[in-house]
């Protein structure tokens, strides 16, 4: 499975709602909240074997799939 | 002269600090002397209307604008409800079919949706209210017949039978409170509080009313800023917030999701947190990342006016012990009451109670609503010479060896989510509600600050999420759905939340 196959399948343990195109936005449609950010971290830092940096947490990096699925290649290829 | 309400000490505190900023938002910083001028320009167009002691609807964003627009209500000699623009429609329905209000005072981008629920309540707009000076003299007169005892909001919590209940507040309630806030921690002109509680819920209260009694300021942070901690603590260093009063579960996803360990961080001297348990694993987190700030654990219901009990941080705790609520604050009184309703002394280690209060912190009751109220405030079994109310919070406590007061549960089915007090019953009745759902229950798994519904019907989960998040707000939505081929059903033929429970521990 590629990265944003199997980040999608840990979005929707979070939200079963989430939409398979990777560019919605998954911010401004409210389809993930604070609540759901602390469990997508560590449901993504589980999944992908990585420690995402607090300062990496930011809005810009987690509004669509895509931008998710980028900042986990970027931390995989890192290491 | 002593000063008996919220726009005395606007008035004075606007001629001490004319250029100072109250209230900031992402799109105004508001200065003292422009809050008390629009506050009065809303006051103006309230009382042209001849209205007095009525309740405002108030239908804006959390804002600098929207406080003001509640000031304005408490200059005209009436008192405000804030409905928040998120809310779900079938929400606000109910809020003002108890409350009946006059008007509703929005903005133009929430025109329309406000006239869509208003029904009878005309619709007044914040950018109309500005155009005209305020008529000062009448403003003046109003202001001056407000006495201490008159209402300054109704908030509503949420009610058992599914319809909210309008908690009734005071001026003096709110001044008692906040004034005791400021003495206590040492509130002033430096204080920069940033704001996490929307507006209708009464964690909010400080932040709304320090500026105005303290020439403190306070930033209003949106929701969206707490997804992401890094920015957060960015905005809040930036901002220069030097003090934060927030949920125990805001504070949990900070640390949760390592905004401690953030290099750019706000300076923080006071952290303080109501609304639920505080755990102790975040907490620590937070202390060690500000070892020399003033963490307070505060403990109160919405009928008595936000905090009644407060607890200053003094040693350390391991993750496995609670942290007492502490003791009464200045000028409010705390009874235990047994089940027999005899006292419960400090030297009684350890035996549980029921934590009533007695007070001018007290509310004055739910809106409309003389049955609730005759229920939950209710003479003083303690006296039977003269009238004294106390309130029964339906909370279990009991002292520990040092005197300090700690918290045990709820007497019955209400619960802590997530910082709001939620009836199960009112989940139920919103679910029960929808097409296709025979019969259904919540069960709360405190452990894991989890809500469970149980249902039984044709629909489908998804379906069940959809109608129910119309119906409720998102803090009250189940984070589990189980659907049933049958509701368990218990000797007398009422569902069995015992066994419900018991699923949901072994799940």
């Amino acid at each position: 499975m590629n990265t944003e196959a199997r980040l999608l399948a840990v979005l929707r343990k979070v939200n079963k709602d989430i939409p398979d195109d990777p560019d919605t936005d998954l911010l401004s449609a409210h389809l993930i909240d604070s609540f759901d950010m602390v469990r997508l971290v560590s449901d993504i830092e589980e999944e992908f074997d990585i420690e995402l940096d607090p300062e990496d947490i930011v809005p810009e990096h987690f509004r669509s799939v895509k931008a998710m699925a980028d900042l986990i290649v970027a931390y995989s290829k890192g290491r | 002269m002593a000063l008996t309400t919220v726009t005395d000490y606007l008035e004075l505190t606007a001629a001490k600090f004319p250029a100072k900023v109250a209230f900031a938002d992402a799109t105004r910083e508001m200065t003292f002397s422009e809050l008390r001028t629009e506050a009065r320009r809303v006051a103006s167009v309230l009382l042209g209307l001849g209205l007095h002691h009525q309740p405002v609807a108030v239908f804006l964003d959390k804002s600098a604008v929207c406080i003001a627009a509640f000031l304005g209500a408490l200059y005209s000699g009436n008192f405000y409800t804030p409905l928040d623009t998120a809310m779900p429609e079938s929400r606000i329905q109910k809020i003002l079919t108890t409350l009946q209000p006059a008007v509703v005072v929005t903005d133009e981008a929430h025109e329309d949706a406000a006239k869509a629920f208003a029904g009878e309540a005309k619709v007044l707009t914040y950018e109309a209210m500005m155009r005209p000076a305020a008529d000062e003299a009448a403003v003046d007169a109003a202001a001056q017949q407000v006495i201490d005892t008159d209402i300054c909001y109704v908030l509503f919590t949420s009610g058992s039978t599914g319809t909210p209940k309008g908690v009734i507040i005071s001026q003096r309630s709110v001044l008692d409170y906040v004034c005791w806030f400021a003495d206590t921690f040492c509130i002033d002109a430096q204080n920069v509080f940033g704001n996490q509680a929307p507006l209708y819920f009464d964690l909010s209260i400080q932040d709304v009313y320090l500026p105005i009694i303290t020439g403190s300021m306070t930033q209003l942070l949106p929701q969206e800023l707490f997804s992401f901690p890094a920015k957060l603590m960015k905005i809040l260093l930036e901002k220069r917030v030097n003090a934060i009063m927030w949920s125990p579960s805001a504070l949990c996803v900070v640390a949760n999701m390592k905004g401690l360990r953030v290099k750019e961080r706000p300076d923080l001297c006071l952290v303080a947190f109501c609304g639920e348990i505080m755990p102790v694993k975040q907490l620590n987190l937070w202390r060690d990342a500000y070892p020399q700030a003033r963490f307070i654990n505060l403990y109160g219901p919405t009928e008595a006016c936000d905090a009644c009990t407060y607890y200053v941080i003094d040693r350390k705790y391991s993750i496995t012990e609670t942290l007492p609520i502490g003791k009464p604050c200045k000028n409010t009184d705390i009874l235990l009451l047994s089940d027999s309703d005899k006292k419960i002394t400090p030297d009684e280690i350890g035996r549980i109670g029921e934590l009533c209060i007695r007070g001018t912190s007290l509310a004055c009751g739910y809106y409309a609503d003389a049955k609730k109220t005759q229920a939950a405030f209710v003479q003083n079994p303690l006296n039977t010479a003269y009238h004294e109310i106390i309130y029964r919070t339906g909370d279990l406590v009991h002292y520990n060896e040092r005197g300090e007061l700690m918290y045990d549960g709820r007497k019955d089915f209400q619960i802590k989510h997530m910082g709001y007090r939620i009836e199960l019953g009112e989940i139920e009745t919103a679910a029960g509600s929808l097409a296709g759902v025979d019969a259904n229950a919540c069960v709360y798994d405190a452990e894991r600050d989890r809500i469970h519904i149980f249902y039984v019907g044709k629909t489908d989960e998804e379906t069940l999420k959809h109608g129910l998040a119309q119906l409720v707000p998102h803090y009250m939505m189940p984070g589990a759905i189980h659907h049933l081929a049958a509701m368990p059903l218990n000797l007398n033929g009422k569902i069995d939340r015992t066994a419900l429970k018991e699923q949901v521990k072994e799940a």
